[in-house]
């Protein structure tokens, strides 16, 4: 098990690394056993942000 | 929310170097856990002309005559430091700088060079005590990202 925070600054426009970050997580990943436990926080007025405690 | 830090900072804003520079040191210094990782994406718009504060340069190396070129690659293979008044005093580069591209991402990435030689640039000759230690463990360049792992102190 490990888990750690992420923040992942991104255009709001075309964030597409934070938007397949934030799939990923809602998906569970490849194998299914990633998490956001916390949930995902976006703030749009600052671009597109991803911060979440991540787990696998 | 990452009450004791990030353990992973990622950056693929803006890639303006000024822009990309100020979120760096900020998020860096408040919210990047010692030891943490901050990765700074497409270091590289900084070499087009066609991004904001990019500019396409060339670097071509100045011009030394034939004989120079190569007695001067002939010395860089066998030179050593006990060798550095004889060569300075023949070529004279020993305070000429390299030319080198410090516009927009790639300027800014070299400021993190120059971070991460903290020891050395806080001083100003060999013999005395640096001012401080480099605020980064290590500095990873790939052809398009960066990684800046924090130190831990």
């Amino acid at each position: 098990m490990m888990s750690g925070w992420l923040l992942v600054r991104n255009d709001a426009e075309n964030g597409r690394l934070g938007r397949a970050i934030e799939e990923a997580l809602l998906s569970g990943g490849p194998d299914g056993k990633l998490s956001a436990s916390t949930g995902i926080e976006s703030f749009s007025h600052l671009d597109f942000h991803v911060a979440c405690d991540i787990g696998t | 929310m990452a009450p004791e830090g990030f353990d992973i900072i990622i950056d693929d804003a803006s890639h303006i170097g000024e822009l990309t520079r100020i979120a760096f040191w900020h998020l860096f210094d408040n919210h990047l856990k010692p030891g943490g990782l901050y990765v700074i994406e497409d270091r590289g718009t900084g070499y087009w002309d066609d991004w904001p504060d990019g500019k396409s340069i060339s670097l071509s190396r100045p011009a030394v005559s034939r004989l120079q070129g190569r007695l001067l690659s002939w010395l860089g293979v066998i030179a050593t430091k006990r060798h550095l008044k004889i060569l300075s005093s023949l070529f004279h580069f020993s305070k000429t700088p390299f030319h080198c591209h410090g516009y927009g991402m790639v300027g800014f990435v070299k400021e993190l060079v120059d971070e991460q030689g903290a020891a050395d640039l806080t001083r100003a000759r060999f013999d005395e005590t640096p001012k401080r230690q480099s605020r980064f463990e290590s500095v990873l360049i790939t052809p398009f990202i960066v990684f800046v792992r924090e130190a831990v102190t």
